[in-house]
């Protein structure tokens, strides 16, 4: 749940209540809140910590503390190798700069795109459904996305596919398999992070 | 196959499109529901993926209006939806009834896999 905002089943256990209770909140105007692309009810952490303040409720330092997380960079990882997902997840972890969300196919990861916001995807090419050019220029076609690094991964790529890769929008390429050094290299030049 | 697609929400109606394209089916998309209502006066398709909150004309509303047509009101509609009055799980269990009808309901956000078995469902 780290950076994540919250639902209201979240909202009824820090403050013990009901979920009933949570939703009356919202609907007596009490509690901010917004709707996810899917219509979901979330509440960002800063606007419950207000309310908290506000109602003068205890806060969990728990709230606190995942709320410093929020100037982290966000990175989406999508590959349908859940290998792979575990490994760069785990390799980005151990960094501790970086709000990490995962997702298994390219299906799933536009639709987390649209709520967890990254700063880059790490996106691999082959998938089954959407595949990562697909979601590369689903993503493209708003201009509002063209901050949002796209890292594409792959095992093969021959020539045609390399001209794929210059026309799909993706910022830049990784063949796989690759060691973390590279990886973070190519992460912190795309952020324009890291020491030099 | 042809599928008429209605939801406001245009970068999941974009994902779906896409897939169920890739997937072999005909999607003419929508993202409200007078134009969808038009539409498949004209074109009758096969299969309809209504989103329930939309603007103006809700989905509910417009599965009314097209139940109206005799020439429609046997194609299938599965309804999509995130929330039925604050509540957010079990939504497929639940669907919805629309005139006494139930209808079957896709929860938002939904799986790939969901999308396509249920597509296929009505495909046969």
């Amino acid at each position: 749940m780290e950076g994540k905002s919250l639902t209201t089943k979240n909202i009824a256990e820090y403050c013990q209540v009901t979920q009933r209770t949570a939703v009356q909140w919202i609907n007596d105007g009490k509690l901010k809140f917004f709707r996810t692309p899917g219509k979901h009810i979330r509440v960002n952490r800063a606007d419950f910590i207000e309310f908290l303040k506000k109602y003068q409720m205890p806060i969990p330092e728990e709230l606190v503390s995942s709320l410093n997380t929020n100037s982290k960079k966000k990175v989406l990882i999508v590959d349908d190798d859940k290998g792979m997902v575990d490994s760069i997840q785990r390799f980005l972890k151990r960094e501790k700069v970086y709000d990490l969300e995962i997702a298994y196919d390219g299906f799933e990861a536009g639709q987390k795109f649209t709520t967890f916001k990254p700063d880059l995807i790490i996106l691999d090419i082959k998938m089954p459904g959407l595949d990562g050019y697909e979601l590369c220029s689903h993503i493209r076609k708003k201009p509002e996305n063209k901050n949002t690094k796209i890292l594409l991964i792959s095992g093969e790529v021959n020539q045609n596919g390399l001209q794929q890769i210059k026309k799909s929008g993706a910022d830049d390429y990784l063949a796989k398999p690759f060691d973390n050094k590279t990886l973070k290299i190519k992460i912190e030049e795309l952020l324009g992070v890291g020491k030099q | 196959m042809r599928i008429l697609l209605i939801d406001d929400d245009k970068d999941l109606c974009h994902l779906t499109k896409t897939t169920l394209t890739k997937n072999g089916y005909e999607v003419v998309a929508f993202h409200e529901a007078e134009a969808g209502i038009k539409y498949a006066k004209n074109s009758k398709p096969n299969l309809i993926l209504m989103d329930v909150m939309l603007p103006g004309m809700n989905g509910a509303e417009a599965v009314r209006a097209l139940k109206t047509d005799p020439q429609l009101k046997n194609v299938p509609v599965v309804f999509l939806t995130a929330l039925v009055a604050g509540e957010e799980t079990n939504l497929e269990e639940m669907g919805l009834n629309v005139n006494g009808l139930h209808y079957q309901t896709l929860g938002k956000p939904y799986e790939i896999e969901k999308l396509l078995e249920v597509v296929k469902k009505f495909a046969k």
